[in-house]
């Protein structure tokens, strides 16, 4: 736990220095404008190229790293789930317990690598849009963008219902928490998260249906721990999307709007990242699961 | 405060030089020009911006006294650049402007490789 706080902190204290950096070189552009008007326009461009390489490199650094894992996720199931299948249908049993379907592996196995292959490479797109944008107004793609990012959106959220068909089709699991406790708790996410939270508290539904299920199996603080670890890249994109957010709110009075407008459109493209990384999660507690239960099964 | 007395001194100055001696009249008009703007540029600009880097010194290392030095790059190339379009050179000004012009861009061009380099990286597979 202490782990994942330190963690969390050096995040934040990390993200937080380069917003408070814009903040200050936007006061600093601000007496340059004074000082010097006939300067104004050079001082947009540069403060522009700043911007980017200060502030928007923890959002570079973490598409890369997302990128990265689900390459190597991508692989790892490729690698695993022949062997995984096949000693799934030889200890017999385990289909019994877990009401296990294989299509639900392929399912799973698909939707990382269509991720990988697709999805990712449409958030980039996005991305880059935004920022050849806010470089040259002239030329804008900022519809093209939007339109990106719900259409991103839209596809992830089709392929989470189908994750939930696939799961309460079997019916042989429940949601542990009863439904009455955990209603509100969802309401309320599903309100103060925009774009994700819905989706959020969807997947979180479906998962909880899902794991209550092996929890037997598998012990709860087991699953606690897996969960704790697969969700940090989730938790590290979420956040660094609320903080560009708060900081394009922040610097609107002082910088040009085209400046709190990039930042504003990155955050929202994290936000999407964030619903990529939540399908490959998925995917790799489902698969993690499936081992763990295995391996048990093989060895009474 | 100083400064502008100074600066209206060399203006009577250079009314009196007009009307006693109209032929050497610009000549002495350029001095003149060229030594009060090293003069405040030694007194008060450079102080200045040395006082405002220290204030902006949160800013990340290069970036703060590369957008400082371009600033004050361009000013000094624009009051010159003024002086000698109002002496009826104007392509001579034309020339000192685009030689800072490319100073400046020169002091800029290691950020804009670095800049490019993010975004290609993005990209690669």
């Amino acid at each position: 736990m202490m782990t994942i706080l330190d963690f969390l902190q050096s995040l934040i204290s990390g993200v937080l220095y380069s917003f408070i950096v814009v903040i200050i070189i936007a006061l600093l552009a601000t007496v340059l404008n004074y000082l010097f008007p006939s300067f104004s326009e050079w001082t947009k461009q540069l403060l522009y190229i700043v911007i980017i390489l200060v502030v928007l490199r923890p959002a570079f650094e973490q598409l890369l790293l997302i990128q990265q894992l689900m390459k190597s996720i991508a692989m790892l199931f490729v690698t695993s789930y022949p062997v995984l299948t096949a000693g799934m249908a030889i200890s017999g049993n385990a289909l019994s317990l877990l009401n296990f379907q294989p299509a639900l592996l392929l399912f799973a196995n698909g939707a990382v690598f269509f991720a990988d292959k697709l999805l990712l490479p449409l958030v980039t797109a996005a991305l880059l849009f935004d920022i050849v944008t806010r470089l040259n107004p002239l030329i804008s793609y900022s519809k093209l963008s939007d339109m990106l990012r719900t259409t991103l959106l839209a596809v992830v959220s089709s392929i989470v219902a189908a994750y939930s068909i696939f799961i309460t089709a079997g019916g042989a699991v429940s949601w542990g928490i009863s439904e009455a406790a955990s209603e509100p708790l969802k309401e309320l996410i599903r309100q103060n998260i925009p774009f994700v939270g819905s989706f959020v508290t969807d997947s979180m539904g479906t998962l909880g249906r899902y794991s209550s299920g092996a929890g037997f199996m598998v012990g709860g603080w087991l699953l606690v721990t897996l969960w704790g670890i697969a969700i940090l890249p989730v938790v590290q994109t979420l956040l660094l999307a609320f903080l560009y957010r708060w900081c394009a709110a922040l610097i609107e009075p002082f910088t040009s709007s085209e400046l709190s407008d990039v930042l504003d459109d990155i955050g929202r493209s994290l936000f999407v990242l964030c619903a990529i990384t939540f399908l490959m999660i998925f995917a790799f507690v489902y698969t993690v699961l499936f081992f763990i239960v295995y391996v048990k099964l093989s060895m009474t | 405060m100083a400064l502008l007395f100074q600066l209206l001194v060399v203006f009577l100055l250079l009314l009196v030089i007009r009307y006693a001696v109209p032929q050497l009249h610009p000549i002495l008009y350029s001095a003149l020009f060229l030594f009060v703007l090293a003069y405040i540029m030694m007194n008060v600009l450079i102080p200045f911006i040395k006082k405002l880097r220290n204030i902006f010194h949160g800013v990340p290392e290069p970036y703060g006294q590369l957008l400082l030095i371009s600033a004050f790059l361009f000013f000094i190339s624009e009051s010159i650049m003024q002086h000698l379009s109002e002496s009826g050179y104007s392509s001579l000004a034309n020339l000192a402007q685009f030689v800072v012009k490319i100073a400046i861009l020169s002091f800029w061009l290691p950020e804009l490789v670095k800049l490019i380099q993010t975004l290609t990286a993005l990209i690669t597979p």
